[in-house]
């Protein structure tokens, strides 16, 4: 820890509150003896009045996952069904508090639940609360269908502005927009480097965002590199890319672990929600007279890129060293 | 799409990314060793600039001669072609090793015509791999098993899959996973490697001879092993990606 103690830590799962909470407690100190803060990230249902102490004692930013109070938070299930109390009591105790809300049929499934979902986001802005609306993913029976997901989100989107409530993925697809720094889903990841995330695991081995690590634990290899949004820059948008996107520069194909096919070469699946919200804020800030910044869409050597989509290579080299196939040739 | 090799370590197995080198230089070794040994007429040869004086000294040693063919600019990981030079940067010299001077110069005609039957005969290949090649290449300038796809068997000194990163037996790029002409040649090749280092050539085998996946889209190959996962530039599927499950096999006849 001491290694990255320039970075903001946090405490992150599965649940990390199932830990013994002399543990808990362990890390928290250390984060705050390196930083002078800590901070964790739970779904908030074993919070009791030991860990507030600890909040309270170590600095802790709390992020809490929270769908929304009572049946909107049917996808976490019934045990955080009451966590808007327990939001309450954190602000009261004036512990730094955020939220990740899941987008699901569960709180935006009907016009009602979204309606209800919406009346909790006010009362978060009376507490000083915000967070992330994060869509649901990996939960079918969950997940909004793509039409739907895409009229909540506009809903929000509209919802957020007219009550200037701050809210991700608002905030970011706006800087996204303007240039500015954002969210690492719309800042070109490196999949296998993700510099926006540093994880270390409990063995002390250090491997990258784990939302992009799931199946099996790769170590973080220590250089960022572009290949992906070289990928997705040069590949049409009909076989998974983002080539001649309008919106390339404010997106560069969104998060990696939601890729269409879960193949990290491909742009997100989420493509058309974003490209929605992109259009609806690039609207209003053309409304406004705030030009979106949004440089020419990628198109990068279309005249070659071109002939290699036709497995045309014949030009390109072939004949020059058919056999000089080669990996290092300093060795010999 | 850049010229890049990257190696992704495992939990658990953060020494592979220097045995790969390790193997690859193994590999060059006995490349060079194929030739000395008259297992073969001739090899393809590279030497930095900067080498050119060490590099001579040590091939007229051995009893070798370095013909130059070309020179070629310098590229960060693993290429499929010959980059231009350019004024001022670092280069090194592509050429051929032969034992004869008529060797030599048949390899430089060759080379000139672009004789790819002369070529491979000289470099000890296959005659079905070079026709294969001859075929291939064109239209794929990573040409693994091109109608393959899905579940794999064949023989380890036949697996290519593998060759970016440093493990490979055989130089040639085989056309078949069960090409038998390959395999006897191998076997050849690894008896050499053992010579040179018995550890590490039976962990290469091992390896090539271990369950792979090598998935090939949008111009990126990734390459999972149990140890490590490989990624490399090449040929840019376009519409779904090419994978190839390789279940390897041992020293089956």
């Amino acid at each position: 820890m001491e290694e990255f103690k320039d970075l903001e830590m946090s405490l992150h799962g599965g649940e990390p509150l199932v830990m013994p909470k002399k543990d808990v407690e362990r890390i928290l100190a250390k984060m705050y003896e390196l930083q002078g803060r800590s901070g964790i990230q739970t779904n908030g249902t074993l919070i009791d009045e030991d860990y507030i102490r600890m909040f309270k004692r170590y600095k802790t930013n709390v992020g809490i996952s929270f769908d929304g109070p009572g049946e909107l938070s049917e996808f976490r299930g019934p045990k955080t069904f009451n966590l808007d109390k327990t939001v309450k009591r954190l602000v009261k105790e004036g512990i730094s508090t955020s939220i990740i809300i899941v987008i699901s049929k569960s709180n935006a499934g009907t016009d009602e639940r979204l309606k209800k979902l919406k009346n909790y986001l006010l009362e978060l802005e009376k507490l000083g609360v915000t967070g992330r609306l994060n869509p649901c993913a990996g939960a079918p029976e969950y997940e909004l269908e793509e039409k739907r997901l895409i009229e909540v989100y506009l809903d929000l989107a509209k919802f957020c502005l007219e009550r200037n409530l701050r809210w991700s993925p608002f905030t970011d697809i706006v800087h996204g927009l303007q240039g500015k720094d954002r969210v690492c889903t719309f800042s070109g990841c490196d999949p296998f480097s993700t510099p926006s995330a540093t994880v270390l695991l409990g063995d002390g081995s250090i491997t990258n965002c784990m939302r992009t690590n799931q199946e099996h634990v790769l170590l973080r290899h220590p250089a960022k590199m572009d290949i992906r949004s070289e990928i997705l820059a040069e590949t049409p948008q009909e076989y998974g890319g983002c080539k001649n996107c309008k919106y390339w520069t404010a997106c560069y194909g969104g998060c990696p672990s939601a890729a269409i096919n879960r193949d990290w070469r491909n742009r997100t699946y989420l493509c058309p929600l974003w490209k929605a919200l992109f259009q609806f804020f690039e609207n209003v800030l053309s409304f406004v007279e705030y030009s979106p910044i949004l440089p020419r869409a990628c198109a990068q050597d279309q005249e070659g890129i071109q002939n290699r989509e036709h497995g045309d290579w014949t030009n390109i080299g072939h004949g020059d060293s058919p056999h000089g196939d080669w990996f290092n040739h300093q060795d010999s | 799409m850049k010229d890049f090799v990257r190696i992704i370590p495992k939990q658990g197995f953060e020494e592979w990314p220097s045995k790969l080198g390790e193997m690859g230089h193994l590999y060059h070794l006995t490349e060079y060793e194929m030739v000395k040994k008259g297992y073969r007429a001739a090899a393809t040869y590279h030497i930095d600039y900067m080498r050119l004086i060490e590099e001579m000294e040590k091939i007229k040693k051995d009893g070798l001669i370095f013909t130059p063919l070309r020179k070629s600019g310098y590229y960060q990981g693993f290429a499929h072609f010959h980059h231009p030079v350019k004024p001022g940067e670092p280069f090194f010299w592509y050429g051929c090793l032969t034992k004869t001077q008529k060797d030599a110069e048949i390899f430089k005609e060759a080379d000139r015509k672009g004789d790819h039957k002369i070529i491979g005969k000289m470099l000890g290949y296959p005659d079905c791999c070079v026709e294969y090649f001859e075929r291939m290449f064109p239209i794929n300038y990573d040409p693994i098993w091109v109608d393959l796809e899905g579940e794999v068997e064949g023989y380890p000194e036949a697996n290519q899959m593998l060759r970016y990163f440093g493990p490979r037996i055989t130089s040639h790029l085989s056309c078949s996973p069960n090409c038998k002409a390959t395999k006897e040649i191998g076997q050849i090749w690894f008896k050499i490697m053992k010579e040179l280092n018995e550890k590490l050539a039976q962990e290469m085998y091992e390896l090539l001879a271990a369950p792979i996946v090598w998935n090939s889209y949008h111009g990126v190959v990734q390459v999972e092993t149990s140890y490590f996962v490989g990624l490399t530039h090449t040929f840019p599927y376009l519409e779904k990606p090419r994978i190839i499950y390789w279940k390897g096999r041992k020293n089956k006849k």
